[in-house]
């Protein structure tokens, strides 16, 4: 498979209108814009930009949220150096990050694939598969993931079958991450119906024209469906990934807000959330926040640079 | 200078605020409540909601005229709003005090003094009552019930194994003994069973061991009251119990934190508070449960017993022409035999002692249990009891981590007390 | 015959999948003390109680926590339909100073986590006295402030080819009418998926109401004995 027919093939069927004019005139799509963006704008100065912007002066203070807030310059910067369970949760959040997001939009991603091509019973499958994410955040996810992989859980009842023995495997401080990874993944409803409703987005003219150009359908899911998709893909793996350093409360509601055992699923925010709510140092946890979201909008940053090598836009000229 | 910083912040935070009021003109149902409304905040589970529910309404129709505005949650949310709400400086005129808060909570001047109020009655309190009610010397918190460490066992299990808890007296209660007693229990035990469950980090049982060891939970001065020995000493009468099989590991009671829907029919003994025999006996109705006060050491430290206030305060900031109403309801809280008789016995025996007796009217057998154990230790010398001090609010979770280390064999059990140690006070030092 | 494989498997990878979701309804019908010492999915006792009293659980029946929860559902997805749509369209179309910025400041909202915002929000409504409102649950909404779907509708805008209102505005049709009669139309698979997800998750969400709306319902709190 070339590069070139994997990015490029779409506009191929199509009459190209690159005119250098751009209609309508740039000043008044300037003007329509900020119509458009009113409520967007509005919401940016009253509900966003107040609280991001009060955040950023907290991570400067010491604030116990009972008390005024002091400013201490960068001594919040400063302790997260040496404190080791903030090292802790950054490691735990990484390795969450890199095996649960790759894993969850590859299972979201084969299925949407599957059930798209003319799948009978496709509304009743996806419905099943969407149901885990609609639980997949509620309290009684505590007790399923106990029922599951627990001291006397079916995990462990099945490997009895076969002779092994096994230990809670929440209680495991070398297994119990992999279990948070394992309901990630079992909660893949989410992207999966947003790549279904991205192949569902694309134009059956596109599908035609490369069938009259002779393409059967396996060159046709290349050539079409990948590249067109890929957008969405690309959405998924960022919001995805933003959510995964941010990953809380499945965390938070399986290991009773303690990221136990022994910190082995302190994921940061968990984390953070111990600092601002329970310790009361709402200065340390803004601080962090704010490194999370350097690191965050890094990522992002690599994303969106390493997008142009393989996400394919309708509107790219 | 306090007050500059808090003026910009506010100032920061309103900037935005004043330009929203601008766009959009809207009225609050909401705002501070007047002389004839109230605000009154706990948690708990929906059975304790419907209970307080049913009290406040009787108090309401006590109190002609008057509206009461519930604000309840269970107990992670209630610490979670009432955190936001007094950042914003919006907190309910009557609140329950979240034990790691107390100090916190005094230290920012949440609790109105309560020796002024006409409406409330203290004379069923004696003053050495009522002294040790004082924080800093001020009378700003009242018990709404008072809660020990307790020992709660299998009576069924007992008698089909045809055994005997070593006797209730200071000669045989002791915790080598029941150690030993578990320890043989286990061995005959019917498969699945254990002795006790694995419950280090609980911290009315373990404040009962320092103070029988002479030390304290936290001192007068917002310290620790406890070195790494008695905590080594502590986790090390644990892990006899654990090596001998005679306790649950933490994979078979699912965590450090034992819950007891999950041990509670696989453990003869239990360590918690006296008042958890009320909500958690009727979990298991086939079984029929006792419950004593603590095992003691053969050389205890004298006046060792303690009980646990839990408590109630009024909001500093309330209205001046609530402060009376709020007095009203404080009282109904503490005070008024109704009150008892809807809300029952699940948050612990009242603290008055005419509440007390009182109670044994209202009290089911399970909950008589509970209030002779609280009577028999209250009847008993007691040295004061501080309160954890701001900053400590995190002590239980490193606690946790120092038991998880101990009991999955990941430090030796005078290195983790260490630890425990070390952690605790940096988290002390980072608060003040 | 490759249907017929292809359905079993399916079926197969389904059961997987829900069991936990079967396991969790089977309980719902067992007494409160067998939930945990009584795995397997068939009960030893049935009973219709756990429904009866969770349906009543806070006093008032459930059915009014559920026309709440309904109320804010249905009004937060007209918010993020609306608003959402209009700026994603600014964003993924047309040409403006800002737009990258404006862009940019969508993602960054979404990468602070909520709870060191909390405070200064919560501080910000009570200074404009909203707490006790539906404001606070419902204006953010109606500001394009949840840029999940921003960000969503701008990625599915851009998968329109560019040529289809390019034509639009050849005929004379200028951005308001382009966007009412061919992107909004074509991006219904967009649009369909973000009420759901709006939908899902504002009836999931146990902070917000519980910070903004103690007292559980403003107008039934209240006991007025006399008067």
């Amino acid at each position: 498979m070339s590069h070139d027919t994997l990015v490029r093939p779409a506009a191929q069927g199509l009459p190209e209108q690159r005119g250098r004019r751009r209609p309508p005139s740039f000043r008044r799509q300037g003007r329509a814009a900020h119509v458009f963006l009113l409520p967007f704008l509005l919401g940016l100065v009253l509900i966003t930009a107040v609280p991001l912007l009060a955040s950023l002066y907290l991570s400067f203070t010491d604030y116990d949220l009972l008390h005024d807030p002091e400013l201490i310059g960068l001594d919040n910067f400063r302790r997260m150096v040496e404190d080791e369970r903030f090292w802790a949760s950054v490691g735990v959040t990484l390795r969450y990050v890199l095996v649960s997001v790759p894993l969850q939009l590859a299972f979201a991603l084969l299925l949407a694939v599957v059930l798209d091509r003319g799948m009978r019973g496709l509304a009743l499958y996806r419905s099943a598969f969407y149901l885990p994410s609609l639980l997949g955040s509620s309290v009684a996810v505590a007790i399923l993931w106990r029922q599951l992989f627990g001291h006397e859980g079916l995990v462990n009842s099945v490997l009895g079958w076969f002779g092994v023995t096994g230990e809670s495997w929440l209680q495991n401080p070398d297994t119990a991450l992999s279990t948070l990874v394992v309901l990630n993944v079992w909660t893949f409803g989410s992207p999966m119906i947003i790549f279904l409703a991205g192949l569902r987005q694309i134009p059956e003219e596109l599908y035609e024209a490369a069938r009259v150009d002779g393409a059967g359908r396996v060159r046709q899911f290349w050539s079409v469906t990948v590249p067109l998709l890929t957008p969405i893909v690309f959405f998924n793996l960022v919001l995805q990934t933003i959510g995964a350093f941010q990953a809380f409360t499945q965390a938070h509601i399986i290991s009773s807000g303690q990221g136990g055992p022994l910190d082995s699923t302190l994921f940061y925010t968990l984390y953070l959330y111990q600092q601002g709510f329970q310790s009361f140092n709402m200065g340390y946890a803004s601080a962090m926040a704010w490194v999370l979201l350097l690191v965050i909008a890094v990522v992002t940053a690599g994303h969106f640079l390493l997008s142009r090598y393989w996400v394919f836009y309708g509107d790219e000229r | 200078m306090d007050h500059l910083n808090r003026r910009r912040f506010m100032q920061l935070v309103g900037l935005g605020a004043l330009g929203a009021a601008g766009t959009t003109a809207l009225t609050a149902c909401g705002g501070g409540s007047g002389g004839n409304s109230i605000r009154y905040a706990w948690w708990g589970d929906t059975v304790r909601q419907q209970k307080y529910t049913a009290a406040l309404e009787a108090f309401a129709q006590q109190n002609p005229g008057v509206e009461v505005r519930p604000e309840f949650a269970d107990y992670d949310a209630f610490q979670e709003r009432i955190t936001v709400q007094t950042a914003g400086r919006d907190v309910p005129d009557v609140f329950w005090i979240p034990s790691p808060h107390v100090m916190s909570y005094h230290d920012a001047g949440l609790y109105r003094r309560l020796d002024d109020i006409p409406s409330l009655d203290l004379s069923a309190f004696s003053a050495a009552q009522l002294d040790s009610f004082k924080i800093d010397g001020e009378l700003n918190t009242l018990p709404r019930s008072v809660l020990t460490a307790a020992v709660r066992f299998n009576q069924t299990f007992l008698d089909e194994a045809g055994a005997q808890l070593p006797a209730d007296d200071a000669q045989n209660w002791t915790w080598d003994r029941l150690s030993e007693f578990l320890i043989d229990y286990s061995r005959d035990a019917p498969p699945g069973r254990k002795g006790i469950h694995y419950n280090a980090q609980t911290d009315l049982c373990f404040e009962a061991w320092l103070r029988q060891h002479g030390q304290d939970l936290w001192t007068a001065d917002g310290r620790m009251g406890f070195d790494a020995a008695a905590l080594a000493g502590w986790f090390e009468w644990w892990e006899v119990l654990r090596r001998a099989g005679a306790a649950t590991n933490l994979s078979e009671q699912e965590g450090a934190q034992p819950e007891w829907p999950v041990v509670g029919d696989k453990v003869l003994v239990t360590f918690g508070n006296s008042n958890h025999i009320a909500d958690e006996a009727p979990m298991f109705p086939d079984y029929e449960f006792g419950l004593r006060p603590m095992p003691v050491l053969p050389d205890a430290a004298a006046g060792h017993r303690f009980g646990y206030l839990s408590r109630i305060a009024v909001y500093q900031g309330i209205d001046d022409e609530s402060v009376d109403l709020a007095g009203r309801l404080v009282q109904f809280n503490i005070n008024d035999p109704q009150m008892l008789q809807l809300v029952g016995l699940s948050v612990g025996a009242p603290a008055n002692p005419a509440m007390l007796r009182a109670a044994y009217d209202v009290a089911n057998e399970d909950e008589k249990k509970m209030l002779a154990v609280v009577e028999r230790e209250l009847a008993e010398e007691q040295k004061p009891r501080y309160e954890a001090p701001a900053g400590s609010g995190t002590w239980r979770s490193i606690m946790t981590r120092g038991v998880e280390e101990v009991a999955l064999e990941r430090a030796s059990v005078s290195d983790a007390a260490a630890r425990v140690i070390a952690d605790i006070d940096r988290e002390l030092g980072q608060a003040s | 015959m490759r249907a017929a494989v292809r359905h079993v498997v399916m079926c197969a990878f389904v059961l997987v999948m829900i069991y936990p979701l079967i396991w969790m309804v089977a309980s719902s019908f067992k007494p409160g003390n067998l939930v945990l010492s009584e795995p397997g999915l068939i009960p030893s006792e049935v009973t219709f109680q756990n429904y009866r009293d969770g349906w009543n659980a806070l006093d008032e029946p459930f059915s009014l926590f559920f026309l709440n929860s309904l109320m804010v559902s249905v009004g937060s997805i007209v918010g993020n339909l609306v608003s959402c749509s209009l700026a994603a369209y600014a964003l993924a179309r047309l040409e403006f100073r800002g737009r990258r910025l404006y862009f940019a400041i969508t993602l960054v909202s979404v990468m602070l986590p909520l709870h060191v915002l909390v405070v200064p929000q919560y501080i910000f409504f009570s200074q404009l006295g909203m707490v006790n409102t539906y404001f606070p649950l419902l204006l953010p909404k109606f500001l394009a402030t949840d840029a999940f779907f921003t960000f969503l509708m701008v990625q599915f805008i851009r998968t329109i080819p560019r040529e289809l209102d390019a034509a639009a505005w050849v005929d004379g049709a200028g951005p308001f009418r382009t966007f009412w009669s061919i992107i909004l139309p074509l991006m219904t698979p967009a649009l369909v998926t973000s009420a759901i997800f709006t939908f899902i998750w504002t009836w999931n969400d146990f902070f917000t109401p519980l910070i903004y709306l103690p007292p559980p319902r403003c107008s039934r709190c209240r006991w007025r004995s006399t008067r």
